[in-house]
């Protein structure tokens, strides 16, 4: 001790103040820091991501908002079914098939004549014509939320121009779900014929159930495509015009 | 007064020794002691940081939770919302020829009488059409110009030359010289017997450049269609000729295109119009 010099002690006390310095920081604050910018970062980025009470606000506002639109989408699509649709139901593809028969067979053609019928100043020039409706309900898998489209063809009407206007606007007041399209004008006024191409839609009201179990044909060449043509066609007409047909087309006096 | 220090600078040594130590022991404490505050208070800074989080992660899972049902709540109608979508859409398009057809009246010159309107899918128009003299039908073309909202290309076929005969126009003298140029391959057109269908404007139109009121006033085509009708017959003593007009917009022609694509019944996927059941004998009523 006596052999240490003032200078010993001063360089000796500056590295011990350095060393205990720097391990202090490097072992513990640095630690310390680095924690903490962790933390905060993890904050930041929580915070970012949306962790706020007001983004929370926000969306529980947009579950609710999401709720009433739900509320009001299916309102207004149950009232368009109800307004513009058949009463199909595809739980069960048979019963479902059953009533696209009805619908095909026994009530679209009279509603199409019908409005045309009621439709004034028109005249009804073409016949219309349904297709036959399908015999296998497993046809009907593929109408989840697509829906089923009948042509029904050209349609020739007559009337002035003004009639015809209306008519062409009118099917979209009808209660089944009516494109019209390329409608072509000839003659003279009020006697104009204007001829159009008529596709109805259905969409059933719900969504088709499991496919059905059809025992296969005796004779696979052809056998069930003659019976989808035919069976519909000859005894569903039938009820609708009150004409035994057999299975030829059913072909009704002109309306007017 | 003058003071001298005789002594030797080794006697103080021990002592200055002795503080230096004391000196650079409090100062390794501070040192020591200012890292522990600084640590602590890092430390109750993390620990916050910490808390928040916490919190923040609440909330931004409840936020998640209610996104989440929410998104499930949208996608539940996304089927509902098409087939919604769908019916408004062929509303809207049932509408579309009849307005086209209304439009087209507004800008028909009274004197001049179709006889066939004829739109394809892709926008093009064709009008078969007879005008009682040369000036009429140019009237008639200078209005159609004027439509430059509703068309984007007007141009006519059948103007006569001389002799009329020779130049593709059919002048004719007492009864309708229908033009039988093959119109829209996507609209075959129905067999003429003569006649005019008349579109024609109750008044007369004002040239470009001296319009007042506005050709688009109102409907006053369609009102005087009567009109221009009874008047049809008697001027079967002009030319005929045909207008081919390109719609501005052709894709407001395009029938809406079903969500899933609807196919005929009973033949899913069939093409539209393939009538895959009419095999069988379609149902026609009349």
């Amino acid at each position: 001790m006596s052999k240490l010099r003032r200078i010993h002690i001063i360089i000796i006390g500056v590295v011990v103040c350095l060393l205990v310095g720097a391990g202090l920081y490097f072992l513990v604050v640095d630690k310390a820091v680095k924690a903490r910018d962790a933390a905060l970062v993890e904050r930041d980025g929580v915070l970012g991501a949306g962790g706020t009470e007001a983004n929370c606000n926000d969306k529980f506002k947009e579950l609710q908002d999401a709720n009433l639109k739900v509320l009001e989408a299916t309102a207004k699509y149950e009232k368009t079914m109800r307004a513009r649709m058949p009463n199909i139901s595809l739980d069960d593809t048979r019963t479902g098939m059953l009533a696209l028969w009805h619908e095909q067979s026994e009530v679209l053609g009279p509603l199409l004549l019908n409005h045309i019928r009621s439709s004034k100043g028109i005249h009804l020039l073409s016949s219309i014509q349904i297709p036959n409706p399908t015999a296998n309900p497993n046809d009907l898998q593929n109408f989840a939320d697509s829906p089923i489209r009948i042509d029904i063809g050209k349609v020739s009407v007559s009337g002035d121009f003004k009639s015809i206007m209306n008519h062409l606007r009118s099917w979209s007041k009808l209660n089944r779900l009516v494109l019209i399209d390329q409608p072509s004008l000839t003659g003279e006024s009020p006697n104009l014929v204007c001829e159009y191409t008529l596709s109805v839609f259905l969409y059933p009201m719900t969504p088709p159930g499991p496919p059905i179990d059809i025992a296969p044909p005796a004779n696979s060449s052809g056998g069930t495509g003659g019976m989808g043509g035919g069976m519909p066609s000859g005894g569903l007409a039938t009820v609708n015009t009150g004409q035994s047909t057999g299975g030829s087309p059913v072909t009704a006096q002109p309306l007017h | 007064m003058i003071k001298i220090n005789l002594l030797p600078p080794g006697i103080f040594e021990a002592r200055v020794i002795k503080r230096l130590i004391v000196l650079f022991s409090f100062i390794v404490v501070a040192i020591v002691a200012g890292c522990m505050y600084y640590t602590s208070t890092v430390n109750k800074a993390t620990a916050g940081y910490k808390a928040e989080t916490a919190i923040a992660t609440d909330w931004k899972n409840k936020a998640d939770a209610y996104k989440s049902q929410a998104d499930s709540k949208i996608a539940s109608i996304a089927p509902i919302d098409a087939k919604l979508q769908f019916v408004a859409q062929v509303d809207s398009f049932n509408n579309v020829y009849p307005k086209f057809y209304e439009n087209l009246a507004q800008y028909t010159y009274h004197k001049v009488t179709y006889s066939q309107i004829a739109v394809s899918t892709d926008g093009k128009v064709t009008i078969s059409a007879t005008a009682p003299s040369l000036s009429d039908a140019g009237r008639y073309l200078l209005n159609m110009y004027r439509a430059t909202d509703l068309f984007s290309n007007v141009s006519i076929s059948g103007v006569p030359g001389y002799p009329a005969n020779s130049s593709g126009g059919s002048l004719s003298g007492g009864g309708m010289a229908l033009n039988s140029t093959p119109l829209s391959s996507a609209t075959p057109a129905l067999s003429q017997s003569g006649g005019g269908l008349a579109l024609a404007g109750g008044q007369a139109p004002e040239l470009p450049g001296l319009s007042s009121s506005g050709i688009r006033g109102g409907l006053r085509g369609i009102g005087a269609v009567a009109s221009g009708i009874s008047r049809s017959q008697a001027k079967h003593t002009g030319f005929s000729f045909t207008v081919s007009c390109t719609i501005k917009d052709p894709s407001i022609l395009i029938p809406p295109s079903a969500p899933g694509g609807g196919s005929a019944s009973g033949t899913p996927g069939a093409a539209p119009g393939a009538g895959g059941l009419s095999s069988g004998g379609a149902i026609p009523l009349k």
